[in-house]
């Protein structure tokens, strides 16, 4: 425990105790040990970077006060969370669509990637060459979680790190130590795994539900105008709607959209949930939080 | 006036003109400049009215707002450094803010010189 680390554990609880997100904690920190220790290897002491910095109330208050005009700023005082099923999808609700077919993507490269790197990190662990290799691999997965997060704040609107986690001070066996003790390393890996099944199922789901949405509202009205079947091929004959039930099944297509459109936002927040539990970690539990 | 109002009106006064400031300097600046780098200049050219820890936390909200970008690169001598750039939206809002806080300034001098007149 140097100085700097106590420094660090006061601003930590000045932050928690004005009730401050996890990920605002993880940001503040990093920024606070980047100041006080190039001030100290510039030759200063920690009574005079302090000094110039800020007591740690004082730098938790700015930050609390900056983060509310950021989350006005952004996103106005309006929350989501007042949509009922029928309100027009916006644009948070655009952005929940986009997370949940993007996930299929970033889902089949993050299980890859954590899937090659753990096959290797076993094979190779028998060589020298291993022990690097283990490390870049878990540099690679923090870094994942970092960039996870961003996209989970641009899309899904919940205030995740912009700072990656932050190293121990003194050289690499206290870095590595902290990297193998901290909860995040592997939640991060078991969150890279789960996102390809996932992925698939929120892409898939997805698909299939404005799929089907958009057949019953636009097909039945093709069949009434133009004769188009409504499903062409059922054991090889096709399927026509009585004339009565073009309008019912189109309004049913409509009814499965705004459906669709809710539990997209539903899935959305508790994904949200999900990850910045993986990825960030809560503040209550030990080893969660931020070890120094 | 006791020392804590003057204390409060610095801080009231420096809440707005921070940002306009750090996003001044960083489109002047030759290269992207770490959070240090930016506190410590920030620290020589204005004495000590503003915490320099308040500067990170506004870094971020420009940020956040798209008017910097940063990236992050390891350093020889402590932990990680942030290095922050200004982006085209950040030039073209600074220019914007300049002019308000030219305006404002000029309007505010106007008004002193009035009511001292």
């Amino acid at each position: 425990m140097d100085d700097v680390s106590q420094y660090l554990e006061s601003l930590r609880q000045a932050l928690r105790s004005l009730g401050a997100d996890p990920a605002v904690v993880q940001d503040a920190e990093f920024d606070a040990a980047e100041y006080l220790r190039a001030a100290i290897a510039d030759g200063g002491s920690l009574a005079d970077a302090v000094a110039d910095f800020g007591e740690p109330e004082e730098v938790a208050a700015s930050y609390l006060e900056s983060e509310r005009g950021i989350t006005e700023a952004l996103r106005g005082p309006k929350r989501e969370s007042r949509q009922g099923l029928f309100s027009a999808p916006g644009v948070p609700t655009a952005a929940r669509l986009a997370y949940l077919l993007l996930s299929l993507g970033t889902g089949i490269a993050y299980f890859s990637v954590a899937l090659v790197g753990l096959v290797l990190s076993a094979t190779l662990a028998v060589f020298i060459i291993g022990i690097p290799f283990i490390l870049v691999f878990i540099g690679v997965v923090r870094t994942i979680g970092l960039v996870e997060g961003r996209i989970i704040e641009t899309l899904l609107d919940v205030r995740m790190p912009r700072r990656p986690l932050l190293d121990p001070a003194g050289g690499w066996w206290q870095r590595i130590k902290h990297w193998l003790g901290d909860r995040r390393t592997w939640t991060s890996l078991v969150y890279m795994l789960g996102q390809l099944p996932l992925g698939i199922v929120y892409f898939g789901g997805t698909v299939f539900g404005f799929g089907l949405g958009l057949w019953f509202l636009v097909v039945p009205w093709l069949q009434a105008f133009t004769g188009v079947a409504f499903l062409p091929d059922v054991n090889g004959a096709e399927f026509f709607l009585d004339g009565w039930a073009v309008l019912p099944a189109s309004a049913a297509g409509l009814l499965m959209l705004f459906v669709m459109f809710a539990i997209a936002r539903f899935v959305g927040r508790i994904h949200a949930v999900y990850a910045k539990w993986m990825l960030v970690g809560s503040l209550g539990s030990r080893r969660g939080s931020q070890s120094l | 006036m006791t020392e804590r109002a003057v204390r409060k009106l610095r801080k009231e006064l420096n809440s707005g003109t921070v940002a306009l400031v750090l996003l001044s300097m960083l489109e002047g600046a030759a290269e992207p400049m770490y959070g240090y780098e930016i506190a410590r200049r920030f620290g020589e050219s204005g004495g000590d009215a503003v915490k320099l820890g308040a500067l990170y936390p506004v870094l971020r909200s420009l940020e956040a707002q798209g008017l910097l970008t940063s990236t992050v690169e390891p350093s020889d001598a402590g932990p990680p450094r942030k290095y922050y750039d200004v982006t085209d939206e950040g030039v073209a809002t600074l220019e914007t803010w300049r002019q308000v806080w030219e305006e404002t300034r000029d309007r505010v001098d106007r008004w002193l010189e009035a009511s001292n007149g």
